[in-house]
């Protein structure tokens, strides 16, 4: 697995100042370009190719934040999308949500209305829950930042820091379902349909 | 992408309602897949010899989800708990024929089995700490 913060030897953070990271990666660009060989050594251009490829995919990887955090979190093998644990209220919620979707399909055209009513409260509870979510979010991350970030090697990390990384990973998947959950309730509430397209 | 035999179910699924989360011998199971936005319940009525009489199922997802739940719930009557716990995703993949974009489906369902049963379970062991 590559490790893009090393390639462009920065600190493992979540939160990295995007401005400092486009000066760090012009620089390594800069020193690593193929042309500045090619002339003197032609033997040392393929490596350069290929180092200068790496700087690349890793400053697109880590200037968008949700890549960055991904990126970050697979280093000590945790994966947003092989999440399963959901808490079971949100599920109960979803549940609920998805019951008054397909209510509001089938709804005759006065009873849409009271639905849709019905609705709003649910979709408000939703972006609150994403709220929370997002401050606690920001407080793990700072955690990490502050006092984790120097730990490379994902077998010496502590039992409370390992699970620093699994709260981070269990947060956004469940921010993913909310976002979803959402997405679907709006559509509904402009009275799209709802099927899910895939 | 589908086969035919998920059509059908998506199309004529069995098993759709709900049992009463509260009798003591109906096990709820909710899962649901956060990449997708899917979730499934599926409730088993259990007899005290530990038999499934009877299953529901409820589904918000693709139409491989709700094959699978619906399938699920059609193999599973008849059977034991114990008989049930061990079902693997790979049946419900065999019989329908789900390409590998949708094996997670099949997986939801089997988790949803699983966690029917040990609701089920837990509300037992409750009972008995109750008795006695």
């Amino acid at each position: 697995m590559k490790d893009f913060f090393a390639t462009l030897g920065i600190k493992r953070t979540f939160a990295v100042e995007s401005a400092a990271l486009e000066r760090r990666f012009h620089l390594l660009q800069r020193d690593a370009h193929p042309d500045r060989f090619a002339a003197q050594h032609p033997d040392l251009g393929e490596s350069a190719l290929e180092r200068s490829s790496d700087i690349n995919e890793a400053y697109r990887i880590l200037r968008d934040p949700m890549q960055r955090t991904k990126h970050l979190l697979s280093l000590y093998g945790f994966s947003v999308e092989q999440a399963k644990k959901v808490p079971a209220a949100l599920l109960e919620t979803v549940m609920n949500v998805q019951e008054k979707i397909a209510e509001l399909e089938f709804a005759v055209n006065g009873k849409s209305e009271v639905v849709k009513d019905e609705m709003r409260p649910l979709a408000e509870e939703l972006r609150t829950k994403r709220t929370t979510l997002d401050l606690d979010l920001n407080q793990l991350r700072d955690e990490w930042d502050v006092k984790i970030c120097h730990v490379v090697d994902p077998d010496t990390l502590s039992d409370a820091e390992r699970s620093i990384l699994a709260r981070i990973t269990a947060f956004l998947a469940e921010r993913a379902y909310i976002t979803t959950l959402l997405a679907s309730i709006e559509a509904a509430l402009k009275g799209e349909s709802h099927i899910l397209k895939h | 992408m589908y086969s035919e035999k998920v059509l059908d179910h998506y199309s004529h699924p069995r098993n759709v309602g709900t049992l009463d989360p509260n009798d003591p011998n109906v096990g709820t199971g909710l899962v649901g897949a956060p990449e997708c936005g899917d979730v499934m319940r599926l409730q088993l009525k259990i007899t005290d010899d530990g038999v499934i009489e009877d299953a529901k199922f409820k589904t918000f997802g693709c139409g491989s989800a709700i094959a699978s739940s619906s399938f699920a719930t059609e193999m599973i009557k008849g059977k034991t708990i114990d008989e049930a716990f061990q079902i693997k995703n790979t049946e419900i993949v065999k019989e329908l024929n789900l390409p590998p974009v949708k094996i997670h489906c099949s997986v939801l369902a089997e988790d949803a089995i699983k966690a029917a049963v040990s609701d089920f379970r837990a509300k037992q062991e409750k009972l008995k700490e109750v008795h006695s």
